[in-house]
């Protein structure tokens, strides 16, 4: 019989791979619009998906709590929200073609948690809770929502480009209309604010619970400054008309913020917050 | 017999003689039946690019007649048939499904010409000039040109400007549905993109031109409202679309004019196509945010490229066209006398083998023997009267390719993948 801690190892390690190969399938898909390659797309990447439901539920019950504990983590479970809103996606805006850039992010996202891994039944008592289960979940989708957004946010401004530029290559092409764009970038926008907002009030209860008051510390301050600033651009574009290349400017800006959040506070702790070392 | 293409078409006629054999529906069938004594099957494709006549003659010699009452009585021949082309058998086949596919259009794999072939099949089927061979051959001509334009990219991309405008206004908006446009100027080219707009359901539909009876009469025929040309600045607050078209020789709408109306029209795009020489829109518009402006040469270069793109799909579409002319010759084949006895005799044969492969375990094995000797037998004793029938058919002959493909079909001789395609007209 296999071992099941090995063979969550050995999935692990071939997550990225599965992804890899769904990118590269779109990727061939976004330059020739191979009819096979068409084919293959979709079902590479529901294989993928499954092998990383298949990871969570296998690390949730041989290590005993959820595979969101440090910022590799959150980073490999984000990448998996984000290919799953992507399927979503596609299955609305009826164009393969936004794919690749969508799956390369998954893809560094999946290589880091697989690099750096974290295999242990450890988990910080004040982590151990529902709340903090709830906090966590919601945070990881408003983030993965952002990040699509992002995206979308970087090819409305690729495609205006290329339309003001009347440089008519294979990105305006594939790509699809401003319009869409835009509106792809709205939807993940408000989503991921919803999920932030719900992440944020989570958080403070669970503070609440834990410490029996908010504790700041840098990610807190950096969370609420993306609250801001996406809270800013859907009240602007409802209210002031910020909509086409500001908005698309502003997603981008947010989830750069985000990154630093991510990376830049995390960069000398290993853990998500700074208030548990 | 034999079968026969007599036409013309944009490169070897002018227009005027184009004009004058050009036949409506109803001139088509009657055309077709003043024919029929001389044709068994025929097919008349008259577009206004080209007029031709698809025929399966009795006697190779009526073809002078075919051409004299079909063409020479239109136009005066002069003692010579300059402006027509013919061919005959395989070559007609060739042709047939290369127009089909857009590769003998005057525009490049443009899409109507599917239309009017099956229109043309329509027209024969009224006039009862269609049998087997022409049902065959219209519906895979239908078939080929299907397929070139799904697995080629004979028929991508934009071709006119008009068009082009609408595709690229199709890439900002997505929909252009509800979408304004404002058509400043009465030109002919800026009335041809309009069309093509309101063909998309754009609306409302506005009209600016200096003389007001040329913008009245444009809105009745397009169906839109005229407005002042004074309103012209508080139009681009309305629409979404402007299509510019006047002969000024100067630039009608200015960079301040589109920046006060991008202030009141809270950021959503503006799309701007310039038809003009000298140019009606100041290109200085294209620094300010969501404006997007296009000009001839622009939508040329646009042009350009699908134009480009599809003389470059023309050898794929080429080798597609041979594997089908192929496939269709093969079939043609199967109907002389000779391979439908060869099948039928196969088909028969391999029902004798199946029920004795089938039965052989109720026969003891000294049966057997007999059993093999009288099945043959009887097989050939069934099929020696219809053998018979069938080498009477002369080959060539359109009432005996309509018998023998009757027996093809009762006793299913014909492989799945090589049967009929169904009914071209539907």
């Amino acid at each position: 019989m296999i071992d099941a801690g090995r063979f969550i190892r050995l999935i692990l390690l071939l997550l990225p791979l599965f992804y890899w190969a769904a990118l590269i399938d779109y990727i061939i898909v976004f330059t020739t619009n191979d009819p096979l390659a068409r084919r293959l797309a979709r079902p590479l990447l529901i294989f993928a998906l499954v092998a990383n439901v298949v990871y969570f539920l296998g690390f949730t019950f041989y290590f005993e709590h959820l595979p969101f504990v440090n910022l590799f983590q959150v980073l490999g479970a984000i990448g998996f929200a984000i290919a799953a809103i992507y399927l979503w996606v596609e299955s609305r805006a009826r164009t393969p073609h936004t794919g690749p850039f969508i799956l390369t992010l998954v893809l560094v996202f999946q290589v880091l948690n697989t690099v750096f891994p974290k295999l242990d039944r450890e988990v910080p008592e004040v982590l151990r809770s529902t709340v903090f289960n709830l906090h966590v979940s919601a945070a990881i989708l408003g983030y993965s929502s952002f990040a699509v957004a992002a995206v979308y946010g970087l090819l409305y401004l690729l495609q205006y480009r290329v339309i003001r530029n009347k440089s008519f290559g294979l990105v305006f092409q594939r790509l699809p209309s401003l319009d869409i764009l835009d509106h792809m970038n709205l939807v993940a926008s408000s989503t991921g604010f919803l999920f932030l907002s719900i992440a944020i009030v989570a958080g403070v209860w669970w503070s609440h619970v834990v410490f029996g008051g908010v504790k700041v510390d840098p990610k807190v301050l950096v969370a609420m400054l993306t609250w801001v600033i996406y809270g800013l651009a859907l009240f602007g574009r409802q209210f002031v008309s910020w909509r086409g290349p500001r908005m698309a400017y502003s997603s981008l800006f947010g989830f750069l913020v985000i990154l630093f959040s991510l990376f830049a506070v995390n960069f000398f702790m290993t853990k998500f917050h700074v208030f548990v070392s | 017999m034999g079968l026969v293409l007599v036409g013309l078409n944009h490169e070897t006629a002018p227009l005027p003689v184009r004009e004058r054999v050009a036949f409506s529906k109803d001139e088509a069938v009657s055309a077709l039946q003043e024919l029929k004594p001389w044709i068994n099957q025929a097919l008349l494709l008259s577009t206004c690019n080209r007029t031709e006549l698809y025929a399966l003659l009795a006697d190779p010699a009526d073809l002078a007649r075919v051409k004299e009452t079909l063409f020479f009585r239109k136009f005066k021949s002069n003692g010579t048939d300059g402006y027509l082309y013919e061919c005959a058998n395989a070559d007609v086949v060739r042709h047939l499904f290369r127009v089909a596919c857009g590769l003998d259009s005057m525009v490049l794999g443009e899409q109507e010409i599917l239309g009017q072939v099956k229109n043309a099949y329509e027209i024969s089927r009224q006039a009862e000039t269609v049998g087997t061979l022409f049902h065959r051959l219209a519906s895979q001509a239908m078939h080929v040109g299907k397929r070139a334009r799904t697995e080629t990219q004979i028929g991508f991309g934009p071709i006119s400007v008009a068009f082009a405008a609408v595709e690229l206004a199709e890439k900002v908006f997505q929909k252009l549905e509800g979408r304004g446009v404002l058509l400043v100027g009465a030109g002919e080219n800026g009335a041809l993109c309009a069309e093509h707009l309101l063909a998309r359901n754009a609306r409302p539909f506005l009209i600016a031109n200096r003389t007001l009876e040329r913008a009245e009469a444009l809105a009745r025929d397009l169906g839109g409202e005229t407005i002042a040309w004074k309103d012209l600045a508080r139009a681009l607050t309305v629409v979404d679309i402007v299509v510019a078209t006047t002969g000024a020789p100067h630039t009608v709408i200015q960079p301040d004019m589109v920046r006060d109306a991008m202030k009141k029209r809270e950021g959503k795009p503006l799309f701007l196509v310039d038809l003009a020489v000298p140019r009606d829109i100041d290109p200085e518009v294209d620094r300010l945010q969501s404006v997007f402006r296009f000009d001839l040469d622009a939508l040329k270069g646009v042009v350009e490229t699908s134009v480009a793109r599809r003389r470059k799909e023309v050898p794929a579409v080429e080798h597609l066209v041979t594997d089908e002319v192929e496939g269709f010759m093969r079939w043609w084949d199967s109907l002389a006398s000779g391979p439908v006895i060869r099948d039928l005799h196969q088909a028969f044969e391999s029902v004798r083998v199946h029920e004795l492969e089938q039965n052989a375990k109720r026969f003891k094995d000294e049966d057997r023997q007999q059993l093999e000797v009288f099945s043959l037998n009887l097989v050939r004793k069934l099929l020696m009267s219809a053998s018979l029938e069938l080498k009477e058919q002369k080959d060539g002959d359109p009432a005996a390719l309509e018998r023998l493909a009757a027996v093809r079909r009762i006793f299913r001789l014909d492989a799945k993948d090589e049967q009929d395609d169904g009914d071209p007209s539907v």
